[in-house]
């Protein structure tokens, strides 16, 4: 959820203004400051004559950045801004590209055209398709010689295009669009709450347990809303998806196209921004893994995660929707070993990034502890709860560890060097099966602090999504603490962190250091937003002098600060650029012009040319650093 | 004085202890310190992947009739950060109906390959789902419908396929070595010759608006992009100077006199 602040609400109509133009982000802009408003209220506050106001109105709904709703029986609409989706305008390169490498090309093209027009009839994008593909067809029979003509369409037919819609929809990253898709999530859920009162609960809901249970009829039903959109997935998974009929057809893939079903050309679908950041951050962690393992390692989490996430179709749960009876939770989404063996490629060589160990140095049953049981999360340190994140780092996790005796051929730490000489039989290595190798690197994965799966039964795994994520936000966050106060400033907050709250009398003696170095640290910290300061007088006549001043961090607190921060570095990048485009306008207004676009080496003037060659790079940085703080906003926010 | 300014121990809570010190410098500081820029580190393939798709997705964008383009030369001078009191004066940013630049308003013969900008968006080209639009907007949806040449409505996806970057331009650049003058002005004049032709073929329509300078020079009734054009020269008008008329007798012979080359195109 993004809270609209002063700084969100700039960011957002940057970007409209960015990708879209003016008069929408002028629009959305105004909406944002407003709240929910009608066409006629928008034109008094924004002074902008009526038709130009509906152009720009139709324009954002086209493209899935309004949620409106109209009265029973009123004419006017109400309209309301989707921060959401204008947000994820700026990822718009992201899912493309991460669609262009897991779904091919031709999927990459139809997701192109289909955020370029917004919300589309099934029927209109295969016309403009055919349209196309006509043209090409011309310019084939036009060519001196046909049979090498290359096509540069990524799809060339329309069965293509029919499958590869399928392909997406079933991947959820495509979703229908129904009558209630821009109704304001607010407005629904106080629907479901008076549809679910007046069925079940016409007397009033008294007493606990009839809370609990209004609970979870609301969040039925708000599921039953939810899944409204998924009707054409469930409608293609009925006939059976592709991989079963690939399997059905003994593994050719070559009728995959003519077996989809064609689909109704009345249909209107749009790009389902949720399942594509579910697919980003399994990117993301697949990337942590690598940077904390080895690329082997990394490729078999992937694969892990592909698996695991295919029914998973957003990163964070809605905690009023998805709230279940106890006796019809979903089912803990697991996969065995022999199903990732099956998927990782054999050209892997699982071998890599194993290191060797001599057996003695090993403890067989510690490694492969079985948790059933998703480990208790950890309480981010509250203001009362300073005890509870102290275990943290130390323990947590591992109470559901049965036994903690080890194998009887483990010896901690060596006798007298008898065991120091790894004892590597160097004549005859010994070779891991596959499936072994393939254990060793899930073990690895299990054993880490970052907790990457977890076995659940004997050869099955599992991801607790929330405690991975949790490292790996922690990780941002002493990424940005090591670059705002050094390594020393790190290792104060970890101490911090350690501890609860401390003195900053006794902070001294902990962290071993002189007293004005830490000051000076800690405020450094404290500025930044880091580390935040607590007074506690010692009597009730408060003295500054004798207080004391607890040092204390604040995991989310930090986390908000620096995406705030995130934001306005951000809104900074899309200014300059806009200062730049100005700036630089004699040369893009040549850019522009018709004959000079795509010959600009032969059309512009050498100094210009060299002009615009510089802008074109400054564009490229700056945008690349929108999108690189962009990937923080992600993991503190979205993931 | 010697700026130094000296704080009682007792009026600041952090500065209880002896060994902190408890002079501070009162100068001021200094306008531009120096300052160690943090550099970004050069982008991997996969970033380069992203920013080169976004980069053609907003170009695409950038391409469909929903963009309402009207880059405000004002807003950089005058708006943006600047504060305002008012809707009024916010407004004034924005480049509105009716705001001519004199001096670019002048025709010129190279306004031929101006890109038009577009304050409205054209909603009249393509097909919408109507029933996820609000009724009242069901009208604006469906565009003027006094335009007479009512096109097959049709997504038109878009003929853009990739956004040159630097090392592109760079790579064609070291490709074609320095160009010979001759040849580049052969080239220039090829150019010329077919962004003409896409013009009259309406692949360059011109805006109807009103501060649209070939309207303003004859009639255009029958709005056809090639019957305007040869109707320009029947000199009803009575204009003493058409600017369309004066470029396009000499186009020719213009280029032959004038060796010189590539900077007149311009």
């Amino acid at each position: 959820m993004i809270s609209v602040t002063k700084t969100v609400a700039e960011l957002l109509s940057l970007i409209i203004d960015e990708m879209y133009g003016e008069l929408p982000s002028r629009i959305f802009s105004m909406l944002l400051k407003r709240g929910r408003s009608t066409a006629h209220d928008l034109e008094q506050a924004l002074e902008m004559n009526k038709s130009k106001l509906r152009h720009g109105l139709a324009v954002l709904q086209q493209y899935n950045l309004l949620y409106w709703h109209v009265n029973a029986g009123a004419q006017h609409a109400f309209y309301e801004a989707n921060v959401e989706n204008a947000y994820n305008l700026i990822r718009a390169g992201k899912i493309l590209e991460m669609i262009g490498a897991s779904y091919g090309g031709p999927a990459k093209d139809v997701m192109q055209n289909l955020l370029l027009s917004g919300q589309t009839r099934i029927g209109d994008l295969v016309a403009a398709y055919q349209e196309k593909i006509e043209l090409d067809n011309k310019a084939k029979e036009a060519a001196e010689d046909p049979s090498s003509y290359k096509s540069p369409l990524p799809v060339k037919d329309t069965s293509t295009l029919n499958s590869v819609i399928c392909r997406l929809v079933e991947a959820d990253l495509v979703d229908l669009v129904h009558h209630n898709s821009f109704e304001p999530p607010d407005d629904i859920v106080e629907r479901a709450k008076k549809e679910v009162t007046d069925k079940h609960f016409p007397t009033g809901i008294r007493g606990t347990k009839a809370k609990i249970e209004f609970d979870e009829k609301l969040s039925e039903r708000l599921r039953e809303f939810r899944s409204e959109s998924k009707a054409l997935k469930r409608k293609l998974e009925q006939n059976g998806s592709a991989a079963k009929r690939r399997k059905l057809a003994g593994g050719v893939g070559l009728l995959d196209a003519e077996m989809d079903p064609a689909l109704d050309l009345n249909q209107v679908i749009r790009i389902n921004y949720e399942k594509c950041m579910v697919d980003l951050r399994n990117r993301r962690l697949v990337q942590y893994a690598a940077d904390i393992f080895s690329d082997t390692t990394s490729y078999v989490y992937a694969e892990v995660l592909k698996h695991l996430t295919k029914d998973i179709s957003r990163c964070r749960l809605d905690p009023l929707v998805d709230r279940y009876k106890e006796d019809d939770k979903p089912a803990q989404l697991t996969v065995t070993t022999a199903e990732i063996l099956d998927r990782v490629k054999t050209s892997l060589d699982l071998s890599l990034g194993l290191g060797k160990i001599t057996r003695e140095k090993l403890s067989r049953r510690a490694a492969e502890t079985i948790c059933p049981y998703p480990p208790t999360k950890n309480v981010i340190i509250g203001e009362a709860e300073v005890q509870g994140d102290a275990s943290s780092d130390e323990e947590g996790p591992e109470q559901s560890t049965d036994d903690e005796d080890f194998d009887s051929d483990y010896k901690p730490n060596g006798i007298n060097g008898v065991n120091g000489q790894a004892k590597v039989d160097k004549s005859k290595p010994i070779v891991f099966s596959r499936p072994d190798q393939l254990r060793q690197h899930l073990l690895l994965l299990a054993e880490s602090n970052q907790k990457f799966v977890r076995q659940c039964a004997k050869d099955e795994w599992t991801v607790d999504f929330e405690l991975v994520m949790d490292a790996m936000r922690e990780s941002e966050i002493d990424l940005a603490i090591e670059n705002t106060a050094g390594q020393r400033g790190l290792r104060l907050v970890r101490i911090l962190r350690a501890n609860g709250k401390l003195d900053e009398k006794a902070l001294p003696q902990v962290a071993l250091l002189p007293k004005n170095e830490i000051q000076r640290t800690m405020h450094a910290m404290h500025e930044a937003g880091f580390l935040n300061i607590q007074e506690i007088p010692r009597e009730a006549k408060a003295d500054v002098k004798k207080s004391f001043f607890l040092w204390y961090t604040d995991l989310n607190r930090a986390q908000q600060n620096i995406i705030n921060k995130s934001y306005k570095t951000m809104s900074h990048c899309l200014q300059v650029l806009e200062t730049l485009r100005h700036k630089e306008d004699e040369v893009l207004a040549h850019t522009k012009r018709s004959d000079v676009k795509g010959h600009e080496e032969e059309m512009l003037k050498a100094e210009f040319f060299q002009r615009y060659k510089r802008f074109l790079q400054c564009e490229k940085m700056l945008l690349s650093q929108v999108m690189r703080v962009d990937d923080l906003v992600a993991v503190l926010r979205d993931f | 004085m010697n700026n130094i300014r000296t704080v009682s121990k007792d009026s600041v809570p952090f500065a209880l202890d002896n060994d902190i010190d408890t002079t501070f410098d009162g100068k001021p500081s200094e306008l531009f310190p120096e300052y160690d820029i943090p550099k970004p580190a050069p982008l991997n393939v996969k970033e380069n992947k992203q920013v080169m798709c976004f980069l053609t997705f907003r170009e695409q964008c950038h391409d469909s009739p929903l963009y309402t383009q009207a880059r405000t030369w004002d807003k950089v001078t005058t708006g943006a950060g600047k504060r305002s009191f008012g809707q009024e004066q916010i407004n004034k940013r924005y480049m509105d109906d009716n705001m001519v630049d004199p001096f670019t308003a002048v025709p010129t013969y190279s306004a031929k390959f101006h890109v038009p900008s577009r304050t409205l968006p054209d909603l009249s080209s393509r097909p919408f789902a109507k029933e996820f639009f609000p009724s009242e907007l069901h009208s604006t949806l469906d565009g003027d419908t006094s335009n007479k040449r009512r096109k097959v409505k049709s997504l038109g996806l878009s003929k853009i396929t990739s956004y040159k970057t630097v090392e592109e331009l760079e790579a064609e650049q070291l490709a074609s070595g320095p160009p010979k003058v001759d040849e580049d002005y052969g080239k220039a004049l090829e150019i010329l010759k077919n962004a003409e032709i896409t013009a009259e073929e309406g692949g360059l329509l011109l805006p109807e608006e009103d501060d649209d300078w070939v309207k303003n020079n004859g009639e255009n009734e029958d709005g056809e992009g090639e019957q305007e054009e040869e109707d320009e020269y029947d000199d009803e008008s009575g204009d003493d100077y058409n600017a369309e008329q004066y470029f396009e007798d000499g186009d020719a012979d213009d280029y032959d006199d004038d060796g010189g080359g590539d900077d007149a195109i311009f």
